[in-house]
């Protein structure tokens, strides 16, 4: 009988003095840390208005669920003489609905072109079809594009 | 580690390529087309049939044993025990690896399974009253094998028993009357591999559907299936519409 | 012949369907229970519904990309199959680890210990019937614990942050801060949780002399971890076969004297009281500066031909990985020795004579991943 009542005791004391923990979420959205790892998205070279990514196969191969596709061409700025990229990326393609999220990308990503999304943006991307949720290039450069995210990020 | 002499297992990464990125974060064909820093692009362009050609120029490599050398224990070793505890002559016996040191495997065939495990559990020197782990390993042309982890708690130490059985005549007795931590295992390892544990008292699937008894998924003979890919060609070309 | 006034009274076991969906059997399991009135005569497991292949996958990837799928095999106790497998690779490879990197390793297992415990604690309560109570006590502290897993690794479940050789990198700047406050609010979890609990009689008396395993027949039955340590058997592979840095730390081991339902809780919630003690000592020990990956890793990691036996304490008993390489940059086999699996395995004798509600309990003390059980 005293366990019980200390239990209940417990519970009073806890009811009256703890803070509610839960946010309201689809308004207010959690910190989420700057490491937050989302969706892997391309990032887009502000100096040479080109996206960094030369399309060099490394991700596609390193990806242990072979979500990614990639298609690489030969730059047009390099031969006006703008960029010293010699190689850029065509397509790409990543399935968001596939990607385990495991950063291998990132890691052997030579030329830190690839970055894990560590905004909001990157979790809320529920579709009503598994399709939609292959993202070609230009949806995988927007982010970056616009300055939402960190370039940074943790290459 | 019972390596040979001079083996060097892994690739050697290129000189000029180590600089570059993080040194454990590329695969050889992305360190082919690595410049000398990343970031720093001349070098990276290289047409990728020119890295192809490149990489055969490499020195040659001893090729790789495809098997570990076995290191025969030293006298005194629980192997012995084994041998004199459960009065079976047992086949091979070499040291595997084990963490912070090397610890037993032994051969045994597979008529004597159930005796060297009764011995194992029951005799006073060995005293392993528990069977950690039991798998099953498909070695294709060699047949399939069946690994039983023993381990002692009051002495620490343990012993690998193995035991191989060809594809055709894959029976194994059972040891779930040994070690009742077997059965499931036992059944696993069928579900897994066809492994047929005579003796054992109830081997129903047990990952696998019910009715799933003429497949075994981990065997080499069954390889992974193609990814299907709604991407480059395959979007374009609205593949996979057909499915709807 | 049975005469007819007999027949009338002929008794027929009943089979009662549980599972695959339902709330108690914590994810798609099912048993079949034959009950003779209350008592369960006979207990027909059905486990395979999450059977991915997960083994057969993890041959066709390499060392790396492997350790993505660890997590998701154990998903409460991701640091512990990581560095199962980790260590596996290490181990054949002949890596050294720096020690930076190992301290970081056992104090994240050990948080991730405390963060599975408090999951156990509170579904446990639910379990044996008091309801939400506990899972909202413990899940506030389980939250703290997975910001910070989330702020080193950068995800909330699949941390994916292990590495062979070491870290995937360097942990966040106030990481050591960050655990001291983690570790405030944990201790103030167990202790609201032993005190809602361990001496609620009614708790008590759901739990006690249920499910009862002597030392001999959790041997027998390939029992580990908490499980067996209730049963009186001190195995600890933290202690007996020290891996990592765990014979740096001074700790005890928790065992039950009846091997009861109720000794499970209170081995776990013991256990918990330690893990926080190895936290500190480690946090302490922690060299401040110093490498995180081992050095002269090749880039492409190749294993020489050979096979280990790896395995460590995850917070379900032990966590073993049989690694068969035969040269080259994925495993030949890979077999993952589920502590979920093993211990589920005794679920049909330890309910045996048992009330069918205890059967929940059994269950529920066995603190199984379903996941982890079928790989």
């Amino acid at each position: 009988m005293i366990g019980i009542m200390r239990s209940m005791a417990l519970v009073m004391k806890v009811a009256l003095t703890r803070k509610p923990v839960t946010i309201q979420y689809p308004e207010v959205h959690r910190e989420i840390p700057n490491r937050d790892r989302a969706f892997p998205i391309l990032i887009w070279d502000e100096e040479h208005d080109e996206p960094f990514c030369t399309g060099c196969h490394a991700c596609e191969r390193a990806c242990p669920v072979e979500c990614m596709t990639v298609v690489m061409k030969d730059n047009p700025k390099h031969a006006a003489g703008e960029s010293k990229r010699r190689k850029i990326i065509d397509e790409f393609w990543i399935d968001y609905a596939r990607c385990m999220r495991c950063n291998i990308c990132v890691e052997v990503c030579n030329f830190e072109a690839i970055g894990m999304n560590n905004t909001w943006a990157g979790h809320e991307l529920s579709r009503y079809d598994r399709k939609d949720l292959v993202m070609d290039v230009e949806m995988l450069l927007s982010q970056s594009k616009d300055g939402k995210v960190d370039p940074g990020l943790r290459a | 580690m019972t390596l040979p002499d001079g083996q060097e297992p892994e690739a050697k990464p290129e000189p000029g390529a180590e600089q570059a990125a993080d040194a454990a974060a590329s695969t050889p064909e992305a360190a082919a087309t690595t410049p000398e820093a990343a970031g720093e692009a001349p070098k990276a362009e290289k047409p990728a049939a020119a890295a192809k050609a490149e990489r055969p120029a490499r020195p040659a490599k001893e090729p790789e044993p495809k098997t570990a050398p076995r290191v025969a224990p030293p006298a005194g070793s629980v192997n012995e025990a084994v041998a004199a505890a459960s009065g079976v002559t047992l086949g091979a016996a070499y040291l595997v690896p084990d963490w912070k040191g090397e610890s037993v495997a032994v051969e045994v065939s597979r008529d004597d399974v159930p005796a060297v495990l009764t011995a194992c559990r029951d005799d006073e020197r060995l005293d392993m009253k528990l069977l950690r782990c039991l798998s099953g390993v498909d070695w294709q042309e060699e047949g399939l094998e069946v690994v039983y982890h023993l381990y002692s708690l009051s002495k620490k130490r343990g012993v690998t028993v193995k035991t191989r059985v060809s594809y055709d005549d894959a029976n194994v007795p059972s040891v779930a009357g040994v070690y009742p931590a077997a059965e499931w295992h036992e059944r696993e390892a069928r579900d897994m591999f066809g492994i047929n544990f005579t003796g054992h008292p109830d081997l129903r699937p047990l990952l696998l559907p019910e009715d799933m008894t003429d497949h075994f998924p981990l065997r080499k003979d069954n390889p992974l299936q193609e990814i299907e890919e709604w991407q480059g060609e395959n979007l374009r070309e609205g593949a996979g519409e057909e499915e709807e | 012949m049975v005469a007819e006034h007999e027949r009338s009274l002929e008794v027929v076991d009943i089979p009662i369907n549980m599972g695959p969906q339902h709330p108690s059997t914590h994810g798609v399991f099912r048993m079949v229970l034959m009950v003779d009135g209350e008592k369960c005569v006979d207990v027909i497991p059905h486990i395979g519904y999450m059977h991915r292949g997960g083994e057969k996958l993890m041959e066709a990837m390499d060392f790396r990309q492997g350790i993505g799928y660890c997590d998701r095999t154990e998903y409460l106790a991701q640091f512990s199959a990581e560095l199962a497998y980790v260590m596996a690779v290490e181990r054949l490879m002949d890596v050294q680890v720096p020690e930076r990197a190992e301290y970081i390793r056992v104090i994240l297992t050990e948080l991730n210990r405390l963060s599975s415990h408090f999951m156990f604690m509170g579904a446990f309560g639910i379990d044996s019937g008091v309801f939400g109570t506990s899972f909202t006590y413990a899940f506030p502290q389980r939250e703290y614990l997975q910001e910070l897993f989330e702020e080193v690794s950068g995800d909330r479940l699949m941390y994916a942050y292990f590495r062979v050789g070491g870290l995937a990198w360097e942990v966040t700047d106030n990481f050591v801060q960050r655990c001291h406050e983690v570790l405030k609010h944990t201790q103030q979890g167990i202790r609201d949780i032993d005190e809602l609990l361990t001496k609620n009689e009614i708790f008590i008396g759901r739990c006690q002399g249920i499910g009862a395993f002597t030392a001999e027949q959790a041997i027998a039955n390939g029992l580990s971890g908490p499980m067996l340590r209730a049963s009186g058997v001190p195995w600890d592979l933290r202690k007996d076969e020290p891996y990592s840095v765990y014979d740096r730390f001074n700790f005890e081991i928790p065992v039950g004297n009846y091997g009861d339902v109720y000794d499970r809780y209170l081995v776990r919630l013991e256990e918990m009281r330690q893990s926080v003690s190895i936290v500190e000592q480690a946090l302490e020990q922690l060299p401040a500066e110093g490498p995180i990956v081992a050095e002269k890793l090749p880039r492409r990691l190749r294993t020489p031909p050979g096979e280990v036996y790896a395995k460590v304490e995850s917070p379900r008993g032990e966590w073993g990985v049989y690694l068969v390489s035969k040269g080259g940059d994925k495993p030949y086999r890979l077999k993952m020795r589920s502590p979920s699996f093993c211990n589920l395995s005794a679920l049909r004798e330890m309910c045996l004579n048992q009330f069918l509600a205890d059967a929940v309990m059994i269950l529920g003390s066995m603190d199984i991943v379903l996941c982890c059980v079928d790989r």
